[in-house]
């Protein structure tokens, strides 16, 4: 991966500096972010969102995969599709939308959804994973992959109105598959969802790839972050490391 | 005594509300509680919470927001219990 760490332009300075005032980041930070490398598999509603805010921080490179074209149908919640690209690829209309955003970075569009055949390939490629997946076998050929390279891979996940998030450090803190050691049988790969519930998602998922990269603040590792929009609850439970786990467990 | 329970995600809609208060005699673990909850509703929360009329594999509970793991949990006056089944939705 091209890692810049590289000062900051005059020109980026100026684009980041109202970030580089939140305590704990500064031009160290900033320069932190330009570095990274980070891969959003699919970028829909959740992570669609997720690439917007962590293209517009800045980060250095971030790596999208997403197969498929646009359907009329994403149009409710995946802001960076439009109208005019529907019936074309998905990922390279991302792409296109946040190189508008932020033409400082390099943008990687990789037409494919995650699967035990490319996810290895796909976590080599970035620092920071963020899982925007809609199936949990993607997210668990992520996690399984995110484990074995040592990668920190934030989990993203919605229902309706309902929202989940959490930061895996790899071999510290619990993994997905201690959570949920096999796929629900009630879970479909269609769900109901408001935009503005997935981007939210998004966007959470974005501010803790930004901690991790920069070291500030607190991710949520070992802690669950799941709120309901219908009526504003927010719980952070905290959970915890299998020993048993299948894939990070000890036994 | 009286617990508190609150239902997140697809459990808020197999249940029908979003959080109740619930009366259960002592001693009673958070599993066998939210056991009982399901088997006694029926329908799609037990379709959601039960397996072979045991919880879920894959359902998180949390008694005032600390996971609910393998070892009973007992239930103590004002507890707050989450049901917090796992979700994949993501960018479809």
């Amino acid at each position: 991966m091209p890692a810049r760490d590289e000062p900051l332009t005059p020109e980026e300075r100026e684009t980041y500096e109202w970030q580089m005032w939140v305590p704990g980041v500064g031009e160290e930070g900033q320069r932190k972010l330009k570095a990274a490398s980070v891969l959003v598999t699919r970028v829909g509603g959740l992570g669609g969102l997720a690439a917007y805010e962590l293209a517009a921080a800045g980060v250095g490179r971030i790596v999208l995969a997403h197969a498929g074209v646009i359907k009329r149908s994403d149009l409710n919640r995946q802001l960076l599709m439009t109208h005019t690209a529907i019936g074309t690829s998905r990922v390279e209309c991302a792409a296109r939308r946040l190189r508008e955003l932020n033409p400082r970075i390099d943008l990687l569009a990789v037409p494919e959804n995650v699967s035990p055949a490319n996810a290895d390939r796909l976590v080599d490629m970035a620092d920071v994973v963020v899982c925007c997946a809609p199936l949990f076998e993607e997210r668990f050929a992520l996690n399984e992959q995110c484990f074995r390279q040592g990668k920190p891979m934030v989990d993203c996940a919605m229902y309706e109105l309902t929202g989940q998030v959490t930061t895996i450090l790899p071999g510290k803190t619990a993994c997905l598959a201690c959570r949920v050691p096999e796929a629900p049988d009630s879970w479909r790969r269609q769900f109901p969802v408001f935009g503005a519930v997935s981007g939210a998602v998004g966007c959470l998922g974005a501010m803790e790839a930004i901690k991790l990269i920069t070291g500030m603040g607190e991710p949520l590792a070992d802690r669950l972050l799941t709120f309901d929009l219908r009526d504003g609850r927010f719980r952070t439970v905290q959970i915890s490391r299998r020993a048993d786990c299948q894939i990070c467990g000890s036994k | 005594m009286r617990v508190v329970v609150e239902y997140f995600g697809p459990a808020r809609d197999a249940a029908g509300v979003a959080r109740e208060e619930v009366d259960v005699e002592p001693p009673c673990s958070a599993q066998e509680f939210v056991a009982r909850i399901a088997r006694s509703r029926g329908g799609r929360l037990a379709a959601l919470l039960l397996r072979d009329d045991h919880l879920s594999p894959v359902l998180l509970l949390a008694v005032n927001d600390k996971q609910v793991e393998v070892e009973p949990v007992s239930l103590r006056e004002g507890d707050v219990v989450a049901i917090i089944p796992p979700v994949s939705g993501g960018a479809c």
